[in-house]
């Protein structure tokens, strides 16, 4: 069923920058010159009596376009200019063939703004930020594929008409979007959907003349889903190094020559430009319909209580059931203001109060719904081993050792799985492995805190509550709440990694226990959300009255105290406007004599059953943590832009949270008993959607620190382990070993479905000398106990790989390797095998991935 | 279209051969010889040009054995550029001669650049001691940065095929750097250490710091507002 190759694709993605850069610095060479062509053209045409044209002087359909084009050329200041030729000499140079489609795109990538202009208009597209900007003559357009929102503004209207787009467009998906830029396809219109699946079939160039002048024309063709064929000629300026012209050619159909240009101007600049701030913004639907109105910050602007408040039609799945926006449209019709309309449709979650047993039934039920609603069927479930290795690896941050595998798998228990989640869930090494997950959200990443006391202290704080079982909402408060010396105090890491600034401390908040992105509304109101800059900033305002550092936190004494203050404030950027402080759902904030601190009424509200975010939020990272992807996806970005794949599913854990006085470790439990965990990661057919709604597990890879403890638990790293093979823990906290492997090993953060490693990572399990002690003859643990004469050599293949990958080998491979370690081979043969096959599985893509 | 192929368009003398050839095969070509003559363009295109041309005529050849068109290019040219060493060897006594009465130039390159240039060369010898497909899909991909199903077109293969021949090439490369640069590591030695003495200087004046601190908590503790803008 998961036959190694279902995880090759992985292993197989082939963009790999540094491998790259290094072949493109080691053959830096300049292009293939023209006159080479010509002398093996010359010498060709005298071999054979005619010439192949390698370097044919034509010119033609381009020389008017290349006049008007160079005229931009001239226009383009001069600092410019070099730019563009080092940014293109960078990517073009010293590859005989640079001219292709790949390589332009990414130079157009990087250069920024592309501007054509036809007979109805001028459009731009900025594709790195994935951004198109249209202008005709009664209308302005602005898509925003990152945001898949479209802005339209009308000749003479005082307002901007926002909605969602209509053709799913990912930035990642440039082709798509130059194409449809190049065609002057809107992505929103009838022509919209002709160039789905639109890929390249075909692509080569030429070196031309036109009015005697040296250009390249690239020619490349697409072909789409639609059976749409697009051609395209474009025409590169040698000297600088960037399309100047095309001609574009769809089913036949010629359209006439347009010419490229690149003004210096940013998106942001742009989008102020044609959509200024201070201009309302109108939710509508596809067919124009207003949903609702919010207003950016402009003190020209009446008050929000002064605005007109039109009746608008509200996002909602089923208001009665949950506390949610939804993904579909009704009728409810809402009068509110429509500042707080949004965030004030969030209830407070109704508290579940049921047995494990009861909610994984609900929650079986609610994932068939969504299932049967979706025309999703679930794949088959999985395997004993592959769900084994699963559980250990989400719950422990470890794979099982031999003897755990051989225990379960002989256990003959009906409920041997329920009973191995209780005992994983109570195990220290659940504790560490979820400290280590929650300190890597909590503490942004590359903040040296070595001098307050390093993460470890952090580490062990949070290890310490999770082995407890302490109410998640008592943690969140400690953390809010912590005071004392810089030094001292584990939780104080969490102020101290973000300098105990009033802004970064409301962002992560927002983002780590709320599951908001707030940041973007720090400089002006949050284009996509309904949060405006003074709701950010008098989120802010809680963390104003803290004790704080004159100059810079790294200057200061790490016994420097932290604690509240009866005086400080924030004010509105460029203003002097103090804010005051204000929860994200408008309940009252007491202020005065005798108020409670800041600090301690923000503690109070956010780790509550009345904060409607606190609980979904977790309950969408648990749920993130054990599937790959949130139930909300992205996890930390709730909102309107990113709707839950299912409210009640979302609501009933976020409930369940709330009636077990926020216990992680029943939310855990209850999830991973669900019917969704269950299912294996494989299928026999691919469905991506089958994936997205839970229905297949994703194939997650493994952290840097999953990596170590699964090495160190495989190959008996730990001497200690051996003395009771079933009580296994793995020495996390204070290990400097593991924590230089981690190091080494680090990845980008990313998403743990997608795969970040490069060469660093893959030469360290290579070759680093965590693998180098682990595969050892004289080093690794597992191998010498390997040495033990009772065992066959079959016996023997079989543990490393128990040790490895969880489970026998299979048929095949047992065949395979029997080739290579024979029946009667032993002494230095032997252990030489086995120590190879060892570092093979070490080395394996099943081995680095959890499945 | 494939390799036979290609060597069969050019016994046929057609046109699309030539492209093909000078599509798939002339950049790499180029790229080898420029760098193995010192990047003089003027004697790299006289031994490309020679080496295009050579092919050209061996492929018209009725019982040519060329299955590899790549490989052949890439062998002849470099014997081709052994041959030109060879050759300007004998005649050093001469381009010395010549050197003494040219201009000077200062060829002196700081030892940055020095090992920057040596490092690149053993990529290249890297490269030149991978399989010929396997260097050339790396190439292909990395240098060209042509999509995989593009390679997959030039090889005459399925994409998915292209894929795993980039992956093995990809590995096949990293073992060779990675053992190359061991070797180098176990010739150099281990590198010099010595105790930390900074780290021990910070110690000892946190240490006074932290009194001092200690002392004027209150005076730090007074700081406010906070006005933060981007």
């Amino acid at each position: 069923m998961n036959e190694p190759s279902n995880y090759d694709h992985v292993s197989l993605v082939t963009d790999d920058p540094e491998l790259e850069s290094l072949l493109v610095d080691a053959y830096n060479a300049p292009s293939v010159p023209r006159s080479l062509l010509k002398r093996i053209d010359r010498g060709i045409a005298i071999e054979w009596g005619e010439s192949p044209e390698l370097a044919p002087e034509t010119a033609g359909r381009w020389a008017s376009v290349m006049a008007r084009g160079a005229r931009w050329a001239r226009s383009v200041p001069l600092a410019a200019s070099v730019a563009m030729i080092v940014i293109l000499a960078v990517l073009l140079n010293g590859n005989g063939q640079a001219y292709g489609w790949a390589s332009m795109m990414q130079a157009l990538a990087e250069r920024g703004i592309i501007q054509i202009e036809d007979e109805n208009g001028s459009r731009w597209l900025s594709l790195s930020e994935g951004v198109v900007g249209e202008r005709t003559a009664g209308s302005l357009r602005l898509l925003d594929v990152s945001q898949q929102v479209v802005l339209e503004r009308f000749e003479g209207a005082s307002e901007v008409r926002r909605r969602s787009l209509a053709t799913k467009v990912s930035v990642a998906d440039r082709d798509r979007l130059m194409l449809s830029f190049l065609l002057g396809d809107t992505l929103t219109g009838e022509k919209a959907q002709r160039l789905d699946g639109a890929h390249l079939v075909d692509e080569s160039w030429e070196a031309i003349q036109v009015k005697g002048d040296d250009v390249i024309d690239l020619r490349v063709t697409f072909e789409s889903s639609a059976a749409e064929k697009i051609e395209l000629s474009i025409l590169f300026d040698p000297d600088l190094q960037l399309p100047t012209a095309f001609t574009s050619q769809v089913n036949g159909v010629m359209s006439r020559p347009l010419v490229m240009s690149y003004p210096v101007a940013t998106v942001a600049a742009l989008r102020e430009q044609s959509f200024p701030s201070e201009l309302l913004i109108v939710d509508v639907d596809q067919d124009g319909n207003p949903l609702n109105r919010i207003a950016a910050n402009d003190p020209a602007l009446p008050a929000p209580d002064d605005k007109v408040k039109p009746e608008t039609k509200m996002a909602s799945v089923d208001p009665a059931n949950t506390g949610l926006p939804g993904t579909a449209l009704n009728d409810t019709v809402v009068d509110t203001d429509p500042f707080e309309a949004i965030p004030s449709k969030w209830k407070p979650v109704k508290t579940v109060d049921a047995k494990t047993d009861d909610m994984v039934r609900q929650i079986n039920e609610l994932l068939v719904d969504l299932w049967r609603t979706n025309d999703v069927t679930p794949t088959f479930p999985a395997e004993d081993e592959e769900l084994l290795r699963r559980v250990y690896l989400d719950l422990a941050g470890r794979t099982p050792s031999v003897s755990e595998v051989r225990a379960f798998m002989s256990d003959p228990a009906a409920d041997r799985f329920e009973n191995l989640v209780d005992r994983l869930l109570e195990s220290p090494d659940h504790a560490s492995h979820i400290a280590t997950v929650w300190r890597s959200f909590l503490i942004p990443e590359g903040v040296d805190l070595t001098a307050f006391g390093g993460v470890e202290a952090f580490d062990q704080w949070l290890a310490e509550r999770f082995a407890s079982d302490a109410s998640y909402a008592d943690v969140v408060r400690s953390l809010l709440l912590a005071d004392g010396r810089l030094s001292r105090s584990g939780p104080l890491l969490f102020y101290s990694a973000v300098k105990l600034d009033p802004d970064q401390l409301a962002s992560r908040t927002a983002r780590v226990f709320l599951g908001m992105r707030l940041e973007c509304a720090q400089c002006h109101d949050h284009p996509f959300e309904p949060w405006a800059q003074d709701e950010f900033w008098g989120f802010a305002a809680f963390f104003a009255r803290i004790s704080r550092p004159k100059g810079t936190l790294e200057s200061v004494s790490t016994v420097m105290r932290v604690s509240d203050v009866d005086r400080g404030e924030v004010m509105l950027p460029d203003t002097e406007k103090v804010i005051a402080p204000r929860f994200l759902d408008g309940a009252k904030v007491l202020e005065g004599e005798g108020a409670p601190a800041r600090r301690q009424q923000l503690a109070d509200w956010l780790a509550s059953a009345r904060n409607p975010y606190f609980a979904r939020a977790t309950a969408n990272r648990i749920w993130g943590h054990l599937f790959g992807k949130g139930i909300v996806e992205p996890i930390d970005d709730f909102g309107t832009q990113h709707q839950p794949k299912s409210p009640e599913l979302l609501d009933l854990l976020a409930g369940h949270f709330v009636g077990t006085d926020f216990s992680l470790r029943e939310l855990f439990r209850t999830v991973v008993l669900s019917k969704a965990y269950r299912l294996s990661s494989g299928a026999e057919t691919f469905n991506e959607e089958r994936a997205e709604l839970f229905a297949q597990m994703n194939i997650k890879t493994l952290t840097a620190e999953q990596v170590y403890d699964c090495i160190s638990v495989a190959t008996l790293l730990d001497s200690g382990a051996a003395v009771d093979p079933m009580v296994f823990n793995v020495d996390r906290i204070g290990n400097s070993s593991r924590a230089a492997f981690i190091q080494q090993f680090r990845t980008p953060v990313g998403r743990n479905t997608e795969y970040q490693g490069g060469i660093p990572q893959a030469l360290t399990l290579m070759n680093g000398g965590l693998i180098e002690g682990a595969t050892g003859l004289s080093s690794s643990g597992l191998l010498k106990s390997l040495e033990a004469p009772f065992f066959t050599n079959e016996q023997r293949i079989e543990v490393l790989y128990l040790a490895t990958l969880s489970r026998k080998p299979r048929p095949a491979e047992r065949e395979l390797l029997k080739g290579y370690i024979s029946d009667d081979a032993d002494g230095a043969e032997l252990q030489e095998g086995l120590a190879d096959i060892l570092w093979a599985l070490l080395n394996s893509a099943e081995f680095t991935l959890n499945h | 279209m494939n390799d036979s192929l290609l060597v069969q368009g050019l016994r046929e003398q057609k046109p699309a051969a030539v492209q093909h050839l000078t599509e798939c095969y002339l950049p790499s070509v180029w790229r080898f010889v420029y760098a193995r003559v010192g990047r003089d363009p003027h004697l790299a295109e006289d031994i490309v040009s020679e080496t295009v041309l050579a092919l050209i005529r061996a492929a018209a050849a009725p019982d040519a054995d060329i299955t590899n068109p790549g490989g052949w290019l890439r062998s002849v040219a470099s014997n081709k550029v052994n041959d030109h060493f060879r050759a300007a060897a004998r005649v050093q006594h001469l381009i010395d001669q010549a050197r003494q009465t040219a201009a000077v130039a200062d060829f002196d390159e700081p030892s940055g650049n020095q090992e920057q240039e040596e490092r690149r060369a053993e990529i290249r010898r890297v490269m030149d001691d991978l399989p010929d497909q396997h260097r050339q899909v790396l190439e292909w991909k990395y240098i060209d940065k042509l999509s995989v199903r593009s390679i997959a077109d030039r090889m005459d293969v399925s994409e998915k095929a292209a894929e795993s021949v980039l992956f093995r090439a990809r590995r096949d490369f990293r073992d060779r750097v990675l053992r190359m640069d061991k070797e180098d590591q176990s010739s150099n030695g281990p590198a010099p250490g010595g105790p930390d003495h900074d780290s021990d200087c910070r110690a000892v004046h946190q240490s006074h710091a932290e009194d001092a601190m200690a002392d004027c908590q209150s005076s730090v503790e007074t700081v406010i507002p906070a006005n933060h803008r981007k």
